[in-house]
C-alpha cells in the first residue's frame, strides 16, 4: 500500500512537472515546434561572438516562424480586472494583426498567462517569466503591477529579452544603484511624473487646498506616490493637515477618515491602486456627514464600475490620468471592446489601455528594427522620437531612464454623475 | 535559468518550511495561520547578511534560522503555557504573522527598504544545494520524530492531561516544535531570498501560511515525507493547472476539497516513504565504503 | 467628545457584523468542535443571491433579505451533506475540516469570480444607505438595522434552542454528541438544523457587509474577524461570540483613532491574546478546550 501509495504520487508529480513544460497560453499548442527552432535562432543571435551579419541570417531563417509575443496580467482573484482587461483588448489586437498578415510577414504567437498571486506574491511572475525566456519569447509585455514587474525586469535583464511593462514604479527601469535596465521600457508614465503633475495642479489651480492623506504602506506604489505627492505638495507651500495608513485589503476607513476630518481638509487623498478603496472611502466620507471633504485619488477612479460602486458619493473628486477613457480618441475600442464587455461584466479602464500600449510599441520595435533581434529592437525605441500610442502621444525615451517623455495628463473631475475631462495638464518645469 | 529548474528549487525550498510545520502541526497538533512571518524574519535576516556584509550564503540561512527560531519565542512563550487553548495559539501567530509584514514594510526602510523591499541580492540558490538542503532538512526532522521527542510530542498531541501526569514538560516541548518549524522556515525564507533575488514584504502573507499548513495537513499527520510530497505536489498543481486558464484556482480549490474528501486523514497518515532514503544510503556505503571493503 | 461618539458608533457598527459571523462560527462549533471555514463562502454566496433578487425579481429589501438568509442556508447545508458529514463519518480529526474549509475558500470566490466577473457591486439599495444624524453624530439606517436584526435574530435563536425539541436536541449533541444519538436523538436532523442556522447567520450579516460595503466574490476574507471573535468569546457561547465580536470591532476603531493606524491589528491581536491568557477559556466560555 505503502509504495503504490508513494508510487502514485511521485507519478502525480513527474505528470504535473511535465504538464507544467507542456501546457502553455492560448496559442501554445500550435505553436510548439515552431516555438522551439525560435529558441534556437534566440540563442544564436544573442551569442555575442557573432557578427551583425550572423544575427540578420539567424532572423532571416526563422522569417516564416511565428513571433513570440508574451503577456503577463494578474487576471484572477479580486483584482482579475486589471489583468483580463488588458488580456482581452490584447487578444483582439493580435488576432486582427494576425487577419492582417502579421509583422513583416509573420504570424503573432501571442500567450498569455496569469501571474496573480494573492497578497502581492510574485512567484507565479518569476515561473511565468523564465517559461518565456526559455520558450524563447521576442517580447514580453506586462505585468502592470509594480512589486512584479521589477522582479520580471531583473530577469529579463539577465537573459537579454526585451520587456515591456506597464507597472508604473521607477524602480522598474531603473536598478537601485540608479542605472537604466536596458532591457526594459515602459509603456505608461511613472508615479512621480504623475503625482508631481497633480500637486502642481492643486497647488497652482485649484487654490492650494488643505490636503489630507490616506496611503497603504506595503505596496511600492502606494507608499511611492504618498512620498512624491507629499514632498512636491508641501515643497510648493501646500499644507497637509495630517497622513494616516491603511492596510492592503481593507475596506473601512471610518475610524481613519474621522480623525483626519478634525483638521478640515478640503480633500483626502487617497493613492490607491484599486478602485474599490477609493469608492468605499467616498461612500464613507459622506456616511459621516463631512460634507466639505472631498476625495482625491487616482486613475483607477476612471472607470463605470466605481460609479456603480459608490454613485454620487464622489460628487466633487478628482484625480489625474493619463488619458481619458471617455475620450473620442478611443471610441473605436470602446465599441468593439463592449462586444467582451457584455459577457464578463468588466468595464474598460485606462490601465488596460496603457497595457495596450505594450503592443503598440512592440509593433514600432519589431517592424522599425525589420527583425525580431533584441538589439535591432532596442535601438528602434532607443531611437524613437515621436509614436502616437493608445492612450497618448509620445516624444520616444528618456535614455537615463527609459521613461516615456512628452506625455499629457488629463485632470477628470466628478459632476452630475459622470466623470469629466477638465482639460489637460502639464508641470511647470 | 531554466523553468522547470526554478520550479524545483521552489518545491525544494517549500519542503524545507513545510518539514518544520510538520513537527508542530502533524507531531505536536499546534495550528499556525502565520508562518509565512518566520520565511519573511528568515528571508530579511539571510538577506542583509548576504548584501551588507558579505556573509556566506549557507551560513546567512543558519542565521536567518537562528532568527526566526527567536523571534518564534516571542509567541511561544506566552500562548503555549499551562492551560491555555490552541486556540489562543493560533490566533496570536495569525496576528504576529500579519505584525511582521506590516512591520518590515514601516521600519529600518534604509536597511529593510520598506515596502519597495530589498532588491539587488546575489543569485546564491541553486538547484544542486537547494536539493541538498531539502534532503537534509527531510532527515533531520525525520530523526527529531522518529527519537523519543516525536513519540512525546504524539502523546502530548493525543493525550495531554496523560502525558503531564507522566511527567513531560508540555510547555517546552510545544516550545521546541515550535522553534524547530520556526528555524527551518528561516532557512527556508533566506533560500528563497536568495532565489528570487528581491524581496518584499507583502510575499510573505496569509495565502503562503495556508498553503504551508494546507501542504501539511494534506500530507498526514505524525510524517515527514508525506507533507514533503504534498507540498511537492502543491507546488506544481497551480503550475500544471495553467491550460485551465482563469478557472484554475476554483479548480485547484476543489481539487484539494475532493482530496480531503476522499482521504481525510492525508495522504500519508503515519507513514514515511523510505524506499528513496534507503537507495541513497545504500548508494552513499557502496560508493564511499567500497575501497575499505575491498582493502 | 464628539470624534468619540462618532468613533464609538462606528466600532459598534463593525463589530455588529462580526457578532454575526461568529455566531455563526460559534453554533457550528457547539454541536461539532470545529470551525467551518467554508463560513466566508457561504456569506458571499447569500450576499449574491439577495443582490440578484433585488436586480433581478425587485422585490423589497427584507423579503430579499429573508431570501438571501435561506440561500446561504442551503448553502451551508449543501456543504455539510457533501463534504462534512461523509468526512466526519470518517471519524476524522477537526482539522481535517478545517482545511476542507479552506478548500471550500479557495474554490467559491473563483467560481464566482468567473461567473460573474470581478467587479464590486453597490448593493441596489439606497434605503439603507441613508444618514441619520443624531446630536453631532451619523449614524446610517444599515448600521441600526444590523444591530436591531442581530438582537432580534439572537433572541430567536435562543427561542428556537431553549423552547423548540429540535433545539434541544442541538443542545443535547452539543453536550455529548454520541450519547445523544444513543438517546434516540437523530444527528442528523440537528446537524442538518445547525448548519441552516449558521448559514442563515452568515446570509445576514452578507447581507448587511453587501449594504455597509459592497458585493463582491472575495467578500468573504471578512469571515476571518468572525473565526477571532467566536474564539474570544468563549467556545460554542453565543452570548461570548457576540461580545467578543462587538468588542473586536470597537478595539480595531479605537486603536486606529488614537494609537495607530498601521499597527491596528498588531494592537488588537496581541489585547485578544492577552483575553485568552487571562481567561483561557474565552470570554464566557465553559470549559478549556481546543477549537480548531
Amino acid at each position: 500500500m505503502k509504495k503504490v501509495l508513494s508510487l502514485v504520487c511521485a507519478s502525480a508529480m513527474v505528470l504535473s512537472l511535465g504538464a507544467c513544460s507542456g501546457g502553455g497560453g492560448n496559442t501554445a499548442s500550435t505553436a510548439d515546434p515552431a516555438a522551439q527552432a525560435n529558441t534556437e535562432a534566440q540563442a544564436e543571435a544573442a551569442d555575442p561572438a557573432e557578427s551583425k551579419e550572423g544575427t540578420t541570417e539567424a532572423s532571416k531563417d526563422d522569417s516564416n516562424d511565428p513571433i513570440i509575443i508574451g503577456f503577463m496580467g494578474w487576471s484572477s482573484g479580486p483584482d482579475a480586472m486589471y489583468g483580463l482587461v488588458p488580456q482581452y483588448l490584447h487578444e483582439y489586437f493580435f488576432k486582427n494583426v494576425n487577419a492582417n498578415g502579421g509583422w513583416l510577414g509573420r504570424p503573432i504567437d501571442f500567450r498569455t498567462y496569469d501571474i496573480s498571486g494573492l497578497d502581492g506574491d510574485f512567484s507565479e511572475a518569476v515561473n511565468v517569466a523564465n517559461k518565456l525566456i526559455q520558450a524563447g519569447a521576442d517580447i514580453i509585455m506586462g505585468p502592470s503591477n509594480s512589486t512584479q514587474g521589477k522582479a520580471v525586469a531583473e530577469l529579463c535583464n539577465n537573459a537579454g529579452v526585451l520587456h515591456i511593462p506597464s507597472s508604473p514604479a521607477q524602480a522598474v527601469t531603473v536598478d537601485d544603484n540608479g542605472a537604466v535596465r536596458e532591457y526594459t521600457y515602459r509603456s505608461g508614465a511613472t508615479l512621480s511624473d504623475k503625482m508631481n503633475t497633480f500637486a502642481n495642479y492643486l497647488y497652482h489651480e485649484c487654490g492650494a487646498p488643505k490636503i489630507a492623506i490616506l496611503y497603504e504602506t506595503t505596496q511600492v506604489d502606494c507608499v511611492d506616490m504618498y512620498q512624491t505627492f507629499n514632498d512636491v505638495y508641501t515643497s510648493l507651500g501646500g499644507e497637509i493637515t495630517g497622513v494616516s495608513t491603511y492596510q492592503i485589503n481593507d475596506i473601512e476607513f471610518r475610524a481613519q477618515i474621522t480623525s483626519l476630518g478634525e483638521a478640515n481638509p478640503d480633500y483626502i487623498f487617497m493613492p490607491a491602486m484599486a478602485y474599490k478603496e477609493l469608492g468605499f472611502a467616498a461612500m464613507q466620507i459622506k456616511e459621516l456627514g463631512f460634507d466639505q471633504i472631498k476625495l482625491l485619488g487616482t486613475n483607477v477612479l476612471d472607470n463605470q464600475d466605481v460609479i456603480d460602486q459608490a454613485g454620487e458619493a464622489l460628487e466633487g473628486s478628482m484625480f489625474l490620468t493619463e488619458g481619458d477613457v471617455n475620450d473620442e480618441r478611443f471610441a473605436e475600442i470602446r465599441e468593439w471592446y463592449d462586444e467582451i464587455y457584455g459577457i464578463n461584466g468588466m468595464a474598460l479602464h485606462i490601465d488596460g489601455l496603457i497595457a495596450m500600449n505594450e503592443a503598440k510599441i512592440a509593433e514600432y520595435a519589431v517592424n522599425t528594427a525589420g527583425s525580431t533581434d533584441v538589439e535591432a529592437m532596442k535601438k528602434a525605441l532607443d531611437e524613437m522620437t515621436d509614436l502616437e500610442l493608445v492612450t497618448t502621444h509620445i516624444d520616444g525615451y528618456d535614455p537615463e531612464t527609459h521613461n516615456l517623455k512628452g506625455i499629457e495628463f488629463t485632470i477628470k473631475a466628478f459632476e452630475n454623475g459622470a466623470y469629466v475631462s477638465q482639460g489637460t495638464y502639464a508641470a511647470p518645469q | 535559468m531554466g523553468y522547470l529548474e526554478g520550479i524545483s528549487i521552489s518545491i525544494c525550498i517549500n519542503i524545507v518550511c513545510v518539514c518544520g510545520i510538520a513537527i508542530l502541526t502533524g507531531y505536536m497538533g499546534l495550528f499556525s495561520m502565520g508562518h509565512a512571518c518566520f520565511l519573511c524574519l528568515g528571508a530579511y535576516t539571510s538577506a542583509c547578511l548576504t548584501k551588507y556584509l558579505g556573509v556566506n550564503y549557507f551560513l546567512s540561512l543558519l542565521a536567518g534560522g537562528a532568527v526566526a527560531a527567536t523571534g518564534s519565542v516571542v509567541i511561544g512563550i506566552p500562548t503555549l503555557r499551562g492551560k491555555i487553548s490552541g486556540d489562543c495559539f493560533t490566533i496570536a501567530t495569525l496576528g504576529f504573522g500579519e505584525a511582521v509584514r506590516i512591520l518590515m514594510a514601516n521600519i529600518g526602510v534604509n536597511i529593510f527598504g520598506g515596502a519597495t523591499g530589498l532588491s539587488g541580492l546575489e543569485h546564491f540558490t541553486d538547484l544542486k544545494s537547494s536539493v541538498v538542503i531539502a534532503v537534509l532538512a527531510i532527515l533531520l526532522t525525520r530523526n527529531y520524530a522518529k527519537s523519543q521527542h516525536g513519540k512525546i510530542a504524539l502523546a502530548i498531541r493525543d493525550y495531554a492531561d496523560a502525558s503531564e501526569l507522566l511527567g513531560v514538560n508540555i510547555f517546552r516541548e510545544k516550545l521546541k516544535a515550535l522553534m524547530i518549524s520556526a528555524f527551518f522556515c528561516g532557512v527556508g525564507g533566506g533560500m528563497m531570498a536568495h532565489y528570487y533575488v528581491y524581496i518584499v514584504p507583502n510575499i510573505f502573507g496569509n495565502t503562503m501560511s495556508n498553503n504551508l499548513l494546507t501542504s501539511v495537513v494534506l500530507g498526514g499527520v505524525a510524517s515527514i515525507t508525506g507533507p514533503a510530497t504534498a507540498t511537492g505536489m502543491l507546488t506544481a498543481m497551480p503550475e500544471a493547472f495553467r491550460f485551465l486558464d482563469n478557472w484554475r484556482l476554483s479548480i485547484y480549490g476543489l481539487t484539494l476539497l475532493i482530496i480531503m474528501r476522499v482521504r481525510p486523514e492525508g495522504l500519508f497518515a503515519y507513514k514515511e516513504i523510505t524506499a528513496p532514503f534507503t537507495a541513497l544510503s545504500r548508494w552513499i556505503k557502496t560508493k564511499l565504503f567500497k575501497p575499505t571493503v575491498k582493502a | 467628545m464628539n470624534t468619540f461618539l462618532q468613533q464609538l458608533i462606528t466600532g459598534i457598527s463593525i463589530g455588529s457584523i462580526y457578532a454575526l459571523l461568529a455566531v455563526g462560527y460559534a453554533l457550528v462549533f457547539s454541536v461539532f468542535n470545529f470551525s467551518n471555514f467554508g463560513f466566508g463562502a457561504t456569506m458571499m454566496f447569500g450576499a449574491f443571491a439577495a443582490y440578484y433578487v433585488i436586480l433581478g425579481l425587485k422585490l423589497p429589501l427584507f423579503v430579499s433579505i429573508l431570501l438571501g438568509m435561506a440561500a446561504a442556508g442551503i448553502v451551508s447545508m449543501m456543504f455539510e451533506l457533501v463534504i462534512y458529514r461523509p468526512m466526519r463519518k470518517k471519524n476524522v480529526m477537526r482539522i481535517y475540516l478545517m482545511i476542507a474549509g479552506l478548500g471550500i475558500n479557495i474554490f467559491a470566490p473563483n467560481f464566482m469570480l468567473q461567473i460573474v466577473g470581478g467587479a464590486v457591486k453597490g448593493f441596489p439599495s439606497d434605503w439603507a444607505r441613508v444618514t441619520m444624524t443624531v446630536g453631532s453624530v451619523n449614524i446610517t439606517r444599515s448600521d441600526v438595522l444590523a444591530l436591531v436584526m442581530s438582537i432580534a435574530l439572537l433572541t430567536l435563536l435562543w427561542a428556537f434552542l431553549y423552547k423548540t425539541r429540535v433545539g434541544l436536541g442541538i443542545r443535547a449533541s452539543a453536550f455529548d454528541t454520541r450519547t445523544a444519538a444513543l438517546m434516540g436523538i437523530n444527528v442528523n436532523v440537528v446537524a442538518s438544523a445547525v448548519f441552516i442556522f449558521s448559514g442563515a447567520a452568515a446570509g445576514v450579516a452578507g447581507c448587511f457587509y453587501g449594504m455597509k460595503y459592497s458585493v463582491y466574490p472575495a467578500m468573504g476574507a471578512v469571515a476571518t474577524k468572525g473565526f477571532i471573535a467566536s474564539t474570544v468569546g468563549g467556545l460554542g457561547s453565543l452570548g461570548g461570540a457576540v461580545v467578543a465580536g462587538l468588542l473586536l470591532g470597537f478595539l480595531e476603531t479605537m486603536i486606529a483613532s488614537y494609537i495607530s493606524t498601521t499597527y491596528r491589528d498588531l494592537f488588537a491581536y496581541a489585547l485578544l491574546v492577552i483575553v485568552l491568557i487571562f481567561l483561557p477559556g474565552g470570554l464566557m466560555g465553559r470549559q478549556v478546550h481546543d477549537k480548531i
